[in-house]
């Protein structure tokens, strides 16, 4: 008897100890766990940079090694589309190339691919997800990304859904004609918002487009850790993401309303209105509010994101989408009309 | 050039029998469409949006201005057309106007023009505006609407700057509209200012299909696959809505004009990171 009670104890004592560990992790930062702000820009780069890059990844979705280098292809047109660099590879004429300079973002897309709206089988995420790798590592190959800047194992992976019907309802269909794999930059872990990979898969198995650039992190890399420099400082963490959860039910969501998150993490954000700062990591929690309107029926607002400091409890939320400029009203006021 | 006559080129035919069909066709299509088409070549837009919802009786988040950018861009391109806002944006504006008791006047604004933009918040087929009118906040597309049809009977094109609107659980909700593409997301999207006009921009040389769901893929310089844009396009068959998906363009100035209807045939494009 005395032997039982020893071990229901000793059995007890350990559960309560596991059970108080997995509390302390969530409820409460862990002392060693450090944290660094980086110093971020968005790069402004020289043309032959960008053509070089163009015509590496577009070898890297043709399959091919091309002979020529992109050329800049003037954009007829006017306003913000000037404000993008349209290029072409010869060799490959179904790319369709631009570079988005405000955000350093080539964006490349094979128009006959996207045309391909009708596939032949449906291919397993598994199967894509392999073929996005090998691309991912041919841009690495060729030096368009550095692959320790990235941690694969967190890819997301969406989907391109064409689909269809008639109106009678008799006929209708629905098929995934391309995975879209993303994997974003990551420092010591953290993944930054404002930088990273998009390949699109199709389902005959081709690179169909691919999207990648992104802000720059003054860093240097010391060992397996990517250390800050210039104004970037190590950091200790202060509050856990579960206080910051409780903050942010508490101040972010109206009486009223009621909250939808997309998803909530760690991660780094840069400044929308900022071409170089200082930035820190933040606990992030992308949302939409539901409110009741008009006869019992309720409305949902467009996303919002907001991020909440990890070292000072006392720092207010910032609103990480904020408008670029204040809502320009128009001035008249529309007439009452004759009904 | 109408749709049949469009359409007709590009479908495989031979000899003498595509000459007889496409000048019978030619002749028919265009006395149809002067006839019929009010929309034909007419560069018009109208667009409400909403930013205030504080106070108004309607209430939800405020939100950035997404189309002050895009009514220049518009403009500088041979467009002509309304913008309103706020106090002036109101939920009658796409309400039928013969339907009863709903004091609807889309014969005057939301379906007086061919391409009909509302920004704002919204839910699976409708949309809610800032300030109460009339006792109502909200839009029920499935119930109040009739774009390109009854009063007004202009619109083409629809674009719905809002949550979940095109929601593809419920997208035969958006049904009862004859237009030729819908604009929208399947889940609640992050827009940025100016993300409206740069799909207009984008459609110089992309199809309205590709332009809106790569211009909406993410809000322009993130990387988290915060929106799902869906485009909804509509067609005679099969055949002839897919044509219209990989035809249509706002800006290059292909399919401005009235679509043959009834519809019979929906098809749909979208990238899919998730839903409402």
């Amino acid at each position: 008897m005395k032997r039982i009670f020893t071990v229901t104890l000793a059995a007890a004592a350990v559960t309560l100890a596991i059970a108080g560990d997995a509390v302390a992790q969530e409820g409460k930062p862990q002392a060693e766990e450090r944290l660094a702000s980086f110093e971020m820009a968005w790069p402004k780069l020289k043309t032959e940079a960008i053509t070089a890059r163009a015509r590496a990844a577009a070898e890297v979705i043709t399959g091919q090694q091309l002979s020529r280098p992109a050329v800049v292809a003037p954009i007829k047109s006017s306003g913000a589309s000037s404000r993008r660099m349209q290029m072409a590879v010869p060799g490959a004429p179904a790319l369709e190339i631009f570079y988005l300079p405000e955000y350093n973002e080539l964006r490349i897309v094979d128009t006959e691919l996207a045309a391909s709206t009708t596939p032949g089988r449906e291919m397993p995420q598994d199967e894509a997800l392999k073929l996005a790798r090998r691309a991912f590592d041919e841009l690495a190959r060729r030096n368009v990304i550095n692959l320790r800047h990235y941690d694969w194992g967190s890819a997301d992976t969406a989907s391109t859904w064409v689909g269809g019907g008639s109106l009678d309802g008799k006929t209708s269909e629905k098929n995934r004609i391309e995975y879209r794999i993303t994997v974003r930059r990551s420092i010591n872990g953290i993944e930054v918002a404002n930088a990273g990979v998009r390949i699109a898969i199709h389902a005959s198995g081709r690179v169909s487009a691919l999207r990648l650039g992104g802000v720059e992190v003054a860093s240097k890399t010391a060992g397996d850790v990517e250390e800050p420099i210039g104004k970037g400082r190590w950091l200790s963490r202060r509050v856990a993401n579960k206080d910051l959860q409780t903050r942010f039910e508490r101040e972010m969501v109206p009486e009223k309303a009621k909250a939808r998150i997309a998803w909530s993490r760690v991660m780094y954000v840069m400044p929308e209105n900022k071409r170089a700062a200082l930035v820190e990591p933040l606990y992030v929690v992308s949302y939409s509010l539901e409110f009741p309107s008009d006869e019992g029926q309720t409305a949902i607002s467009r996303r919002k994101t907001v991020g909440f400091s990890l070292v000072n409890p006392e720092a207010p939320p910032v609103d990480l989408m904020p408008p670029a400029r204040a809502p320009k009203i128009e001035k008249m006021r529309k007439p009452e009309e004759k009904r | 050039m109408s749709d049949q006559f469009q359409y007709s080129l590009s479908a495989p035919r031979s000899g003498s029998a595509r000459i007889r069909c496409v000048t019978q066709l030619a002749i028919v299509c265009l006395a149809v469409l002067l006839a019929l088409n009010p929309a034909w070549g007419q560069k018009t837009y109208y667009i409400d949006e909403s930013t205030d919802f504080s106070g108004n009786g309607c209430e939800n988040d405020d939100l950035n201005d997404v189309t002050s950018s895009l009514r220049n861009s518009l403009n500088a391109n041979g467009w002509t057309g309304q913008r309103w806002t706020n106090v002036s944006a109101w939920p009658q504006d796409y309400y039928e106007s013969t339907m009863a008791g709903l004091s609807g006047v889309d014969n005057l604004y939301g379906d007086n023009f061919l391409l009909t933009v509302y920004a704002g918040h919204g839910n699976r087929a409708s949309l809610q505006f800032g300030f109460k009118r009339d006792s109502r906040c909200t839009v029920s597309l499935e119930r109040q609407a009739r774009l390109g049809l009854q009063g007004g009977n202009k619109a083409v094109y629809s674009m719905y700057v809002t949550s979940c609107t095109l929601n593809l659980d419920s997208l035969s909700r958006n049904f009862n509209h004859q237009v030729r593409q819908q604009f929208g997301y399947h889940n609640s999207p992050a827009v940025k200012d100016d993300q409206p006009r740069d799909f207009f921009n984008a459609t110089n040389s992309k199809t309205n299909a590709r332009a809106w769901i790569d211009e909406m893929e993410d809000r322009a310089g993130w990387f988290t696959g915060d929106n799902s844009p869906i485009v909804l396009t509509h067609g005679l068959d099969s055949s002839h809505c897919a044509w219209v998906r990989d035809t249509a363009k706002l800006r290059g100035g292909v399919l401005l004009y009235t679509p043959p209807k009834p519809w019979g045939w929906y098809c749909w494009i979208m990238y899919d990171h998730g839903g409402c």
